[in-house]
């Protein structure tokens, strides 16, 4: 904590227009190296998105690292103090652009925990459809991304064309691919197409079979393991007080995920299954995710068998309007926890929303990783910590 | 440990730093004193019973004349119980200080640095607040406190390079000093546009007045009645 | 005993005026050389599109047959970027110093029978040597960029060069042990009189060598810089490494050099390893004398000529293939693996042809 410990001057935003590095040349007394300031960022290919790392760096050894964050911020928290309960769903849908379900549905867990309303049966099992659709998606992202980063071109074009295939799925039932829009207080928007836990259990088996491949081509490659093994590891009990949740937590052997510990939606009734790593390093973390897939396959083949039928939202005033109170509801993003803070003075917009979102904290605990590392295990651990821009800045 | 038996835990332990608990909406609350805030954070994290291990989050709520609330959550994987822990910060709203928990939790220093960006906040004992971590280095105000405007319509001027209709004939920026209400909600602005089509188009069918379903969607207070009437005369809610 | 020496027809170019054939044969390898590695990138970008589950081009030519040429005309009429700080002449020559010896290389490949520029006593020994002048484009390219990306890029491409320059010699060394003859048109009629220890039956030196193949191989890919041993260029990492600040006819270049090399260096595992020009082990060309290998009439120098560039063809798609499966070596590993992997085997190898060469 040295360095953070020493208040950082304001970042030299560059020399000339376009150039993102500071060259400074600092010898040290007993070798007659020099160390290099090196920014990776804003725009680079090895970073989800604009993110600048600042290092320091000792010919190819990153002696220190410090993220700089807040390029994509959208002030969505201000916004959703002018926006009513409808549109915050709809805005929260862009934070994490990978994850967009399961962003509303954290809103609409939320709401539904301060406006204290039931929610119909199958609405419940329709959410855990599509928020289960909305996991693999995001993994596959993610499995695609961390390849390509060391190397491997072709598990990304793989990946692709799974989310594909997914999201059309999910086309047919929200009308969305990216940004869905598809729950409301009380349940969903519509009801789902005829035909469509059909199609759901045709993909389900056709992803299922293309799994393997994943398993072998990347996760089995000597080349990976070798790139990965042992790179960036992460103490859990540090993890936890940075609040680093999801795949990157679990990797690091600790079974913390809400649809267990907290039960939201049905999913206390299926078997819902946490992969835990062992070390937490980087090829744990993919070890993780990919394994979070083939759960997430078998509850959607769970929540096929218990979709039951009925109404699938309630009837709203016209006008949403929550008590006075403050509430926090969590939910496990595929990133993991996201956590809503809804502050409420009675009107129909909230006084204060807070989000909570996993990425912010996964990536506050890069220089712990960074430190002392090469520059391509840098990108193997950046690859590896899973987060996106839009949900660190908001 | 459910939220009963945190409060009572609590009340024997560090019962002269709690001012208030409330249990409301599966969420507890614990309002302490700001100068305890550490002690009990620390508390919260090394005790047995309580074993908060994971930092959640902490965020800052602008709660109007009083100043500012600091709210600091704290989760445990062991006994899956969350607690809030909210303190008015000292200060007002003129030099609000608050007591920095980076020395309990490595995760509340970007926290901190976020609240201080937004609201003002600073942290005694936060190894460096600046630069400002979400917004530009030379952003100029609080953006989350409640007089800051939304800049959508009632622009605050850009920092950077001025547009020419932004200065007045000696070049100098136009200052434009929003006033008190001005900032629009969610229909604000559907109102206006259709005021606007409206006066555009005097004797079409948009002129039609009372019916118009911007305007009853902004009326305030509506009761099941009114909906279950507007509800059958078709309009989407 | 099993490599007497062939006599070795006269290239097909060599006519009694000099200076014509000077001329037929430099047209000839720019000919060979603007053509042949514009197909390989064609092959790579349908082989790497097949392989990941889309189509690659489409539109230009039909199935994209014209794609690398509209790529050239592209390059052609771009504009030409040079960074301010960069140092001008270095910069402008990098390109050219890394090309200009893999066209050289060219000179001795023989093709098929009689299809070569000049008949060197020490073919391979030219080939390996100039080959490895690239390196020096490459750092150049590097250092005169003035981007710490490509700085970096360029000293692991230096480091990496010269690393896998050792197997890839050693390799060619027990080759040339076997074969007794450093000329390249040679060492393919040593291959084609080849036989198994007491019997009659004819092999390549890919079946006695099989070890020393895969070195070359190897160490091949990690010469071109190709996947998985792309460290200098590493577009996850350094953006484009070396060759970030190059646009335009420069860029064209850079990449000609690699595409180059892949041909090059496939051509000589071909002839190497791969018997050259023979179709099978044992399967003379039809109307050819000397081991049914030189002295051809034009269907011998056709087909010979067809199977080489077929080999050409079929180790380029290898090279391909490696790339689309594996992630990129970090640079340790790819030094580790030469240093302590590959050297110790080819020297392995190397004695053990040695020791046969003089027992059998």
């Amino acid at each position: 904590m040295s360095d953070l410990a020493t208040p950082q001057e304001a970042i030299r935003p560059g020399t000339a227009p376009g150039e993102d590095i500071a060259l400074e040349f600092r010898g040290t007394a007993d070798f007659d190296t020099s160390e290099m300031t090196l920014s990776i960022g804003p725009a680079h290919p090895a970073t989800h998105g604009v993110l600048r790392i600042v290092m320091d760096m000792d010919g190819e050894r990153v002696v220190d690292a410090r993220p700089v964050i807040g390029y994509m911020h959208r002030g969505f928290e201000k916004l959703a103090e002018h926006r009513d309960y409808r549109q915050i769903m709809a805005l929260t849908n862009r934070h994490d652009w990978l994850s967009g379900f399961n962003n509303e549905l954290g809103v609409a867990v939320t709401l539904e925990k301060i406006l204290q309303m039931e929610v119909p049966d199958r609405a419940q099992w329709i959410r855990m459809l599509m928020a289960e659709w909305g996991r693999i998606l995001n993994h596959l992202m993610f499995v695609g991304s961390y390849a390509i980063e060391l190397g491997a071109i072709t598990p990304m074009f793989y990946a692709f064309r799974e989310r594909e295939d997914i999201q059309h799925l999910m086309e047919s039932a929200t009308g969305g691919r990216l940004h869905f829009t598809y729950n409301q207080p009380g349940g969903v928007k519509i009801d789902l197409p005829k035909g469509f836990l059909r199609q759901s259990d045709e993909l389900l088996k056709l992803v299922r079979s293309r799994l393997p491949d994943y398993f072998d081509l990347v996760l089995g490659n000597e080349i990976f393991q070798a790139r990965t093994v042992g790179i960036g590891p992460l103490d859990p009990a540090l993890a936890l007080r940075y609040g680093v949740t999801g795949p990157t937590l679990q990797a690091c052997g600790i079974a913390e995920d809400s649809r267990v510990t907290e039960p939201y939606l049905k999913y206390g009734e299926i078997d819902v299954e946490v992969p835990v790593g062992r070390n937490g390093d980087a090829f744990d973390r993919f070890y993780v995710l990919l394994h979070r897939i083939r759960a997430s396959l078998d509850m959607i083949e769970q929540i096929h068998d218990a979709m039951p039928s009925g109404p699938v939202n309630v009837k709203l005033p016209k006008m949403v309007k929550a008590p006075e109170g403050h509430v926090y509801g969590r939910i496990e993003n595929p990133l993991g926890q996201l956590g809503y803070y809804l502050q409420s003075s009675g009107s129909k917009t909230p006084w204060r929303f807070k989000m909570r979102t996993p990425s912010f904290s996964n990536v506050q605990v890069l220089p712990h990783l960074l430190r002392g590392t090469l520059v391509p295990d840098m990108v193997a651990v950046l690859g590896s910590v899973f987060f996106v821009v839009g949900d660190v800045d908001r | 440990m459910d939220a009963t038996a945190l409060d009572q835990y609590l009340h024997e332990r560090v019962g002269d730093a709690i001012i208030s608990t409330r249990d409301q909406f599966d969420t507890f609350t614990v309002e302490v004193h700001p100068d305890r805030l550490v002690e009990v954070a620390t508390l919260c994290r090394d005790d047995r019973g309580l074993a908060c291990n994971m930092f959640d989050s902490s965020f800052g709520v602008d709660e109007g004349e009083d100043g500012f609330a600091v709210v600091v959550v704290l989760y445990s994987t062991t006994q899956f119980h969350r607690i809030l822990l909210r303190v008015m910060v000292p200060g007002g709203r003129e030099a609000p200080v608050a007591p920095s928990l980076t020395s309990v939790y490595e995760g509340a220093n970007w926290m901190e640095r976020e609240t201080w960006d937004m609201f003002g906040i600073e942290f005694d004992g936060h190894p460096g607040l600046a630069p400002r971590i979400l917004t530009v280095e030379n952003f100029e105000g609080w953006p989350l406190r409640k007089d800051f405007f939304l800049a959508s319509r009632e622009a605050k001027p850009w920092p950077g390079l001025k547009e020419p209709a932004e200065l007045d004939e000696d070049g100098n920026v136009i200052d434009k000093v929003p006033g008190p209400g001005g900032a629009p909600g969610p229909t604000d602005l559907d109102e206006a546009m259709a005021a606007q089509a409206r006066a555009a188009n005097p004797g079409s069918v948009l002129a039609a007045g009372p019916e118009d379903t911007v305007a009853e969607a902004a009326a305030d207070d509506d009761t099941a009645a009114a909906d279950d009437d507007t509800a059958a005369a078709g309009e989407e809610s | 005993m099993n490599s007497e020496l062939i006599s070795l027809g006269e290239s097909l170019a060599d006519f009694d005026n000099f200076g014509l054939s000077v001329l037929v044969k430099v047209l000839a390898i720019l000919a060979v050389f603007f053509v042949v590695p514009l197909v390989v990138g064609y092959m790579e970008h349908k082989a790497m599109a097949h392989q990941q589950s889309r189509l690659g081009p489409m539109e230009a030519g039909p199935h994209g047959t014209l794609q690398l040429v509209a790529d050239g005309i592209k390059f052609a009429q771009k504009e030409d970027i040079i960074p301010t700080a960069a140092d001008k002449w270095v910069f402008a020559m990098a390109p050219g110093v890394a090309l200009v010896p893999g066209i050289l290389v060219f000179a001795v490949i023989p093709f098929g029978p009689g299809l070569w520029a000049i008949d060197l006593e020490l073919g391979l020994f030219y080939a390996l040597a100039i080959g490895s002048f690239s390196t020096l484009g490459v750092l150049m390219g590097g250092w005169a960029s003035a981007n710490k990306f490509s700085l970096i890029g360029g000293i692991r491409a230096a480091a990496q060069l010269i690393a896998y320059e050792l197997p890839l010699i050693l390799a060619a060394a027990a080759v040339v042990v076997q074969a007794g003859t450093m000329n390249l048109a040679g060492i393919v009629g040593a291959q084609a009189t080849f036989m198994i220890e007491g019997t009659s039956i004819n092999v390549w030196y890919v079946f006695p060598q099989a070890l020393g193949f895969a070195i070359f191989f190897i160490a091949a890919m990690a010469e071109l810089a190709r996947p998985p041993f792309d460290m200098p260029i590493a577009d996850s990492e350094l953006v484009f490494g070396y060759m970030t600040e190059y646009s335009g006819i420069k860029f064209a270049m850079f990449l000609l050099t690699e595409y180059g090399g892949m041909v090059s260096m496939s051509a000589l595992i071909s002839v190497l390893y791969l018997g050259g020009w023979q179709i099978a082990p044992g399967v003379a060309l039809p109307g050819c004398a000397g081991a049914g290998l030189f002295d051809c009439g034009a269907l011998g120098v056709v087909m010979g000529l067809g199977v080489m560039l077929g080999k050409i063809m079929f180790l380029s798609f290898l090279m391909v293939w490696a790339r689309v499966t594996y992630p990129r070596l970090r640079e340790d590993q790819l030094q580790k693996m030469s240093w302590l992997v590959l050297i110790p085997l080819s020297l392995v190898n190397l004695a053990i042809v040695a020791v046969g060469k003089v027992v059998l």
